[in-house]
């Protein structure tokens, strides 16, 4: 559905987005994750046709965006990282501005409308100034305005900055809902965890280049993130202790305040022998549990490792 | 010990020292500015030119005639020179120092600065006169430019310097004063354009109709004129040119009133400017939190408060027509659909839909007024004094054509200053639609006032036959003429506007660019007759007249048009 082929562009002497690659399927959620100052932002301004690239091609749906703009900004719907409002119009004025520059009739506008208050849950908002929403409900209200023409594609400049956990957890629950509507969804992020959940692909990107590619699930052993296990037992720690270490599959035990953080070697994810091995031995295992993933430790890794 | 002396000494005269931090901070901002410096030059070499060409006209005057007649001819004309640069600088530097501090505080608050420097040491002294001088000092290095250039006046000869002297203090007070009332209304207006506007509009009423009606109904004209002088500037500068040493001390008790009144003004904002930074964080916090603090506030009548707070509005104008307008069912849950070309619809929905109330209040007031100025004048239809009548209109095109810069310059840079524009153009609607929408929109906010000016116009040339000055034949040809005129001018400074509204990110920028052009036309249709003069001598004034309105319609909506077409190609190129 979105395809970007060897996208460049260039800012004087810095480049910004650097022979990027990505192809993303329709219906996929997409993350598209990286530090500030990668090319996120700039990656999808090209795509929503407000920036030309310096080189390479990026295709909507088989459309060139360079070339079919026209055609390319009525499937698909943007919103940029910081989205300003009219901020003397009402709600409801507001999404109708934009289904009239839509081009959807005046006589469907209002149930159009309606109809995305209703997604957003902003109907009881209907008729405040958009200045007087909390930025959580501008965010929303951002969302709505760009599902008012029905867009295949939806693509969102990092929606869940700035806002307070709540709300973050209320958009993510808005974009699995789109997302079982069928819209093809590219989401741009600083934070990898934030769109574990939801993300079916992730893409990182660092000074412009795609560092990784590919799902959540592929993400993690590659990094590392898996290999840690806590284990919890009743008594004998020093025992337990013992035991684990001289296990060839781990590499490291350490014991730390009430539980023993076992780490496996590279490659190695086998919580199973742990249990294993410790009820033979006779030790009473309270908890077995991989420690906590630390996602965005392992993308510090992984966009450390590249420095320009 | 003496340099450490010579430091200390240093230190005590350091105007960051004196003045505060801010004063320090706009300093270097402009002077970062490449901007500033080219405005600076450009200024500076229109007033060569002009005084070039002036040079010029004298010598090529010389050919055929005798020494004498040269000379008297050249006083003659630098003395209109210098009174035409006098008057230039006037007009221009007063409306530099308003449109430079109409957004001074607003955007301190805006940004949220100001609460910030409120929690530092900086007194709200310091924040006042920072932010004021360092504006105003820009605009006096300006002027403080031009003077060599008027020395170099004096190869004319006959130059009145006295008069030179006068109007340099005269305007060097209105700066200060027009300075610190848009400095003190920017403080309780959040946008920088209704500042400017109203400053206009005020001073068009004040300073142009007010005297002018007064001098009509009144028996004795010098009488009236003479108390006027004290606290009008434009006025006073007339007074100037007249040189009676009688003027000489009522232009300087002139200056002292105005720079009283500046001073009472600083008073007030340095005693509202805190306030007004805290004012703003109640106001943000009003609509968002004040359901969240029900929970919190036991007190009844707090809470009824709270409860309604969105919908406390202050009763203006006639009660009984506020009551029906707004307090009739529910006004705040009155929407608005969306009519026709939704660009239009929006830039147009705060004029024509409540909001913005000040702007419309304010122009239905010109016209009544103005309709009723015309139907006095016909009553006193031989005691018309068509000069003062002439500055009235004056003025009224002056409103109207920074109303057209401001409302078309501004809405569209704002757009990206309010980060809209992305959103706009992700939208199928052309990069044509949205500039000529904008334009459309402008025009219509600005229609009343510009048939009131084509109205006054005619009325000075029917006026002007009857009593005698021009045939009423000849006003069959102007009529159409001056209209064509008008029509090219408002073309060329809507394309101005929605040019540098594309061209620049921050509408300030967008707006000041816009007015800058539009005197700098002022300059150049003076070059323009000039040259016109010279080319066109061997035939009659009348001729030469028509011709070089011709030309200049032309001239003007070319310009215009092709600014249009350009700003459309330029839409998508300078958004981020
Ligand atoms: N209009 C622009 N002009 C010059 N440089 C830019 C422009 N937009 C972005 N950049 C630069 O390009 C780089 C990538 O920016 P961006 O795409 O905004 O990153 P991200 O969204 O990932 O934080 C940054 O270094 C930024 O400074
Ligand atoms: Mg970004």
């Amino acid at each position: 559905m979105i395809e970007t082929k060897h996208l460049t562009k260039v800012f004087g002497n810095l480049t910004a987005v650097d022979d990027l690659n990505l192809f993303i399927k329709q219906g996929d959620i997409f993350g598209f994750i990286g530090p500030n100052g990668a090319g996120k932002t700039t990656t999808m301004r090209i795509l929503v046709t407000l920036m030309e690239p310096t080189r390479g091609h990026a295709l909507i749906d088989g459309l060139d965006v360079t070339r079919n703009g026209q055609k390319v900004r009525r499937i698909i719907g943007y919103m940029p990282d910081f989205m300003g409002v009219y901020d003397d119009l009402k709600v409801f004025e507001y999404l109708e501005f934009f289904a009239a520059a839509f081009g959807i009739e005046r006589s469907k506008r209002k149930s159009i409308v309606e109809g995305v208050l209703e997604l957003t849950d902003l109907q009881s908002k209907k008729s405040a100034t958009v200045d007087s929403l909390s930025r959580g409900m501008q965010q929303r209200l951002g969302l709505a305005r760009v599902l008012i023409h029905d867009p295949k594609v939806l693509i969102l400049d990092e929606p869940a900055s700035g806002l307070d956990p709540r709300a973050r957890i209320e958009i993510r629950e808005l974009l699995k809902e789109l997302k079982r509507m069928g819209k093809t969804i590219m989401i741009s992020s600083h934070i990898l965890s934030e769109l574990e959940e939801i993300c079916d692909h992730v893409g990182i990107i660092e000074h412009g280049q795609l560092v990784y590619s590919g799902t959540i699930e592929e993400i993690r052993p590659r990094l590392g993130i898996h290999t840690k296990v806590r284990v919890q037992v009743l008594d004998n720690q020093e025992k337990a202790i013992e035991i684990l270490a001289a296990l060839p599959q781990i590499s490291q035990v350490q014991l730390c305040k009430n539980y023993i953080s076992v780490t496996f070697r590279e490659g190695e994810n086998m919580d199973g022998i742990i249990a294993r091995t410790l009820v033979n031995a006779n030790i009473d295992v309270v908890a077995i549990q991989p420690e906590q993933l630390k996602l965005d430790d392992a993308f510090l890794q992984l966009t450390k490792g590249i420095v320009h | 010990m003496k340099a450490e002396s010579i430091n200390l000494f240093l230190d005590f005269f350091n105007p960051a020292r004196i003045f505060g931090p801010i004063f320090d901070k706009e300093l270097r901002v402009s002077s970062r500015r490449k901007r500033n410096y080219l405005l600076r030059s450009a200024y500076i070499i229109l007033l060569a030119v002009f005084i070039l060409f002036m040079w010029l006209s004298v010598i090529g005057a010389g050919s055929k005639s005798s020494a004498i007649f040269q000379a008297s001819r050249s006083s003659q004309i630098g003395k209109n020179a210098i009174i035409a640069i006098v008057w230039f600088q006037f007009i221009a530097s007063q409306i530099l120092a308003i449109v430079m501090l109409s957004s001074s505080i607003s955007d301190e608050i805006r940004t949220g600065t100001l609460n910030v420097l409120m929690t530092t040491p900086v007194s709200s002294f310091k924040i006042v006169t920072g932010k004021l001088l360092s504006k105003l000092l820009q605009v006096l290095l300006l002027l403080a430019m031009s003077l060599p250039l008027l020395a170099i006046m004096r190869v004319f000869g006959g130059i009145p310097w006295n008069y030179v002297v006068f109007g340099l203090f005269i305007t060097l007070t209105s700066v200060i004063f027009a300075g610190s009332l848009s400095l003190f209304l920017s403080i309780f207006n959040r946008y920088p354009y209704r500042v400017i506007i109203l400053i206009f509009v005020g001073y068009f009423f004040i300073f142009g109709l007010l005297p002018f009606l007064c001098t009509q109904l009144s028996f004795s004209n010098s009488e009236v004129l003479a108390i006027f002088v004290n606290v009008n500037p434009f006025l006073a500068m007339v007074a100037a040119a007249e040189q009676k040493p009688a003027n000489s001390i009522n232009i300087l008790i002139h200056c002292m009133i105005m720079l009283s009144a500046s001073a009472v003004l600083l008073v007030f904002s340095i005693w509202k400017v805190r306030s007004a930074a805290f004012r703003d964080m109640i106001v943000r916090r009003k609509n968002i939190e004040s359901k969240v603090l029900i929970k919190d506030v036991e007190d009844s009548e707090r809470k009824h408060y709270y409860e309604y707070s969105d919908y406390i509005r202050k009763v203006y104008g006639i009660p009984i027509i506020w009551k029906e307008r707004y307090c009739g069912n529910e006004y705040s849950e009155r929407i608005i659909r969306v009519i026709g070309n939704p660009i239009v619809w929006k830039e147009n929905y705060g004029y024509f839909f409540g909001k913005g109330k000040i702007d419309k209040i304010v122009t239905i007031t010109i016209y009544l007024l103005c309709i009723f100025g015309i139907m006095l004048l016909l009553v006193l239809r031989n005691r018309l004094s068509i000069v003062m009548l002439s500055f009235t209109i004056s003025g009224l095109y002056l409103i109207l054509m920074l109303r057209l810069a401001i409302s078309i310059a501004g809405s569209i840079a704002g757009e990206k200053e309010a980060r809209t524009l992305p959103i706009l153009l992700v939208t199928p609607l052309e990069d044509k639609d949205i500039i000529l929408s904008k334009v459309k929109a402008a025009l219509m906010r600005n229609i009343s006032l510009l048939a009131l000016y084509f109205v006054l116009r005619f009325f000075i040339y029917f006026s002007y036959s009857s009593q005698g000055i021009i045939r009423f034949s000849q006003i069959i040809y102007q009529i159409p003429i001056s209209a064509a005129s008008i029509i090219s001018r408002v073309l060329f400074i809507v394309g101005c506007g929605a040019y540098f509204g594309v061209r620049m990110k921050n509408s300030m920028a967008a707006v000041i660019a816009t007015i800058g052009i539009f005197l700098v036309e002022f300059i150049l249709n003076y070059l323009f007759v000039l040259i016109f003069v010279r080319l066109m001598t061997p035939f009659s004034v009348a001729y030469y007249n028509i011709a070089s309105i011709f030309v200049m319609t032309a001239v003007y909506t070319a310009a215009g048009l092709y600014l249009l077409k350009l700003s459309i190609q330029k839409l998508r190129c300078n958004i981020f």
